[in-house]
């Protein structure tokens, strides 16, 4: 099942950092990874995953290199030290929050 | 849509012109990755670049939010002030490399252009506020005698700077030989003087000091 556009934006910059913090990633193997992980759940369109990356660059949270492999120049993102307190903070917000929602919907629920 | 179509039209809404090729180049990759895969599950070439061109999304919505992080205001503002950077530079660039030109030029002995003989003086007087190093007696093909010399400031190795005169050329009457001089930042110069009678040139310091040049014999010392 594919979500709404909605929940994916406020949660992409979560999402990105998590999966940068294990390693540097190029764009196309973010999006799979991303896609494999939540079971094809976060099926966004792969062109948008640009705009946030660069945004993540123009904020300091990921830095960027060009690699070369067997002709191919690959821009690959990893995450900075702000990033991961970023990440770190961004992760307490999202069980607190998630944990709350949960609340609310089991509510009475036994 | 072609990749090639999708890639433009991502490019045109990129107003921060320096940053397209990159943009393009790195999207450009990403079709090719996702192309490369669909290949391999068996799509022809065709679907295959329909297929991921499709997946990208719209190319007027991923162009407008990388615009936005590519902001035109401030890379133009940085360009700029990298140019002006540049042209304050120069300037400096160049006077250092005067600097460097001039402190060059008062490590090795001086002589005169167009100087057909120079006999060496190689001689050292102590001033109260300079050193001053006496270097060769030029004669030029007109048959000018010259005085070159070198200064230094006894308080910083920076220019000599005076404002009078560090000495005066005369004979052994104190008549005055000197013609004509030139001297740069205070740092090396030299004098013309006409041919004392009795062959002894006499240097008058600013403080009141007299050397004596015996120039018939330093003439027997020819420097080349």
């Amino acid at each position: 099942m594919a979500v709404d556009k909605g929940y994916m934006s406020g949660s992409s910059t979560l999402l990105v950092l998590a999966i940068l913090s294990e390693k540097p990633y190029y764009g196309y193997e973010l999006i799979k990874t991303l896609k494999q992980r939540s079971n094809d759940t976060f099926d966004m369109k792969e062109g948008t995953l640009y705009p946030i990356l660069h945004k993540l660059e123009n904020d300091g949270l990921v830095a960027s290199s060009n690699q070369e492999a067997s002709g191919r120049v690959r821009k690959v993102y990893s995450i900075t030290e702000k990033g991961s307190k970023v990440l770190a903070k961004e992760k307490q917000e999202w069980e607190v929050f998630s944990m709350a929602v949960n609340q609310v919907l089991t509510f009475g629920v036994v | 849509m072609t990749g090639k179509e999708y890639l433009q039209r991502v490019r045109k809404h990129i107003y921060y012109v320096f940053d397209r090729d990159s943009i393009e180049q790195e999207l450009a990759e990403h079709l090719q990755d996702s192309m490369d895969v669909l290949r391999e599950e068996g799509y022809s070439k065709e679907e295959a670049e329909n297929l991921a061109v499709d997946r990208m999304g719209s190319p007027d919505e991923v162009g407008k939010q990388l615009n936005k992080e590519h902001h035109p205001v401030l890379g133009y503002a940085w360009l700029a002030s990298v140019l002006i950077l540049i042209v304050l530079a120069v300037p400096l660039v160049l006077s250092v490399g005067n600097m460097v030109y001039m402190g060059i030029k008062t490590i090795t002995p001086i002589t005169i252009e167009n100087s057909e003989k120079n006999y060496s003086l190689d001689m050292e007087l102590e001033l109260s506020t300079h050193k001053v190093r006496l270097d060769n007696i030029c004669v030029n093909e007109k048959g000018d005698y010259y005085l070159t010399y070198r200064a230094w400031t006894k308080y910083s190795y920076s220019r000599a700077g005076w404002s009078s005169e560090l000495f005066y050329l005369q004979d052994s009457n104190g008549k005055y030989l000197g013609k004509s001089g030139f001297s740069s930042g205070g740092r090396y110069g030299y004098k013309e003087f006409a041919w004392p009678e009795d062959g002894l040139l006499y240097l008058r310091t600013r403080d009141d000091q007299l050397i004596e040049i015996n120039l018939n014999e330093v003439m027997g010392n020819e420097a080349g």
